[in-house]
């Protein structure tokens, strides 16, 4: 039995599988502690806007010349509508973290929260 | 003579693969055609035989199966789904061929291909960004880290059981 279960796992795929979790924890982990609220708007690796976030009082709709609509929120940026087949540019939600992005490859567009820390590191060492 | 016959039944071996493959891409397909899944997370059933050709066959033959799966799903889903699905299957594959050369007397094909998995979504992500002209894609990785491994994880333990039963066949020694 012993023999059987061997065959099917063994330590070390494990010690495969914690370190891959240990990884994307970590970086999950520095992802959420750069929090910022300023959004970009990219077309064509171009930055067609830059949005503070946290000024924005009511929700409003912006439509770019290529026909995708982004929705800029207070404190969040989504896609609203697009022409794309596949939509995953919507699907992909709210964006409200620094570091995240969602794209819409059909139309080389791309939106995304810029990493702004505000008050600095919170440690040092040396 | 013998020689030749060898390279025919490599080459219907491929094919087979190959084929098995992509259905097993269409299969999963429709298996998460209803689940809420994040984009860039599925099961990777095609990994599955793109590993065990990488194994029993030979890295042609596995390079061979991820240039066909990157062909249909350009037929079948559009340039970029067929750019993104080239670049992570060729590192994947490459890394499942790297592992396998080194000597895996402790590694089974469920660590292995969970390395494979990670640099499929590697691949992708890196290849999304380069079509995008922007490397803030980074945030993603976490998710894909953990897709991968856990599918991967699924997948390879798949490919441990069954292994047994596909040595036995005749042809595919």
């Amino acid at each position: 039995m012993k023999d059987k279960l061997q065959k099917i796992v063994r330590p070390a795929d494990l010690i495969v599988v914690a370190a891959v979790l240990a990884v994307a924890a970590v970086l999950w982990a520095v992802l959420a502690h750069l929090t910022g609220t300023t959004a970009q708007i990219v077309c064509d690796g171009e930055v067609i806007a830059t949005i503070d976030l946290s000024a924005v009082k009511e929700a409003y709709d912006v439509t770019l010349d290529n026909g995708v609509t982004v929705r800029v929120e207070p404190g969040a940026i989504c896609f609203a509508a697009s022409d794309c087949a596949n939509l995953l540019c919507i699907h992909a939600g709210k964006l409200t973290r620094a570091g995240q992005s969602a794209a819409c490859l059909p139309n080389k567009t791309l939106i995304r929260i810029t990493g702004r820390d505000r008050r600095g590191p919170d440690a040092l060492t040396g | 003579m013998n020689d030749k016959r060898r390279r025919l039944t490599r080459l219907t071996v491929t094919a087979m693969l190959a084929a098995a493959a992509l259905a097993m891409s269409f299969f999963e397909r429709l298996l998460t055609a209803g689940l809420p899944l994040p984009p860039g997370v599925k099961p990777g059933f095609s990994n599955i035989a793109v590993l065990f050709a990488c194994a029993a066959v030979g890295l042609p033959c596995a390079l061979f199966i991820v240039v066909i799966k990157a062909g249909f799903a350009f037929l079948t889903a559009g340039a970029t789904a067929g750019f993104l699905s080239l670049c992570g299957g060729l590192l994947s594959v490459l890394t499942m061929f790297a592992l396998l050369k080194l000597k895996r007397e402790r590694l089974t094909y469920a660590g292995i291909s969970v390395c494979s998995a990670v640099a499929h979504n590697i691949g992708q992500l890196g290849a999304a960004s380069l079509l995008a002209g922007s490397a803030l894609y980074l945030s993603w990785l976490p998710v894909l880290l953990v897709s991968g491994a856990v599918f991967g994880a699924v997948t390879g333990v798949i490919l441990n059981v069954v292994m047994p039963a596909l040595t036995n066949v005749r042809f595919l020694r």
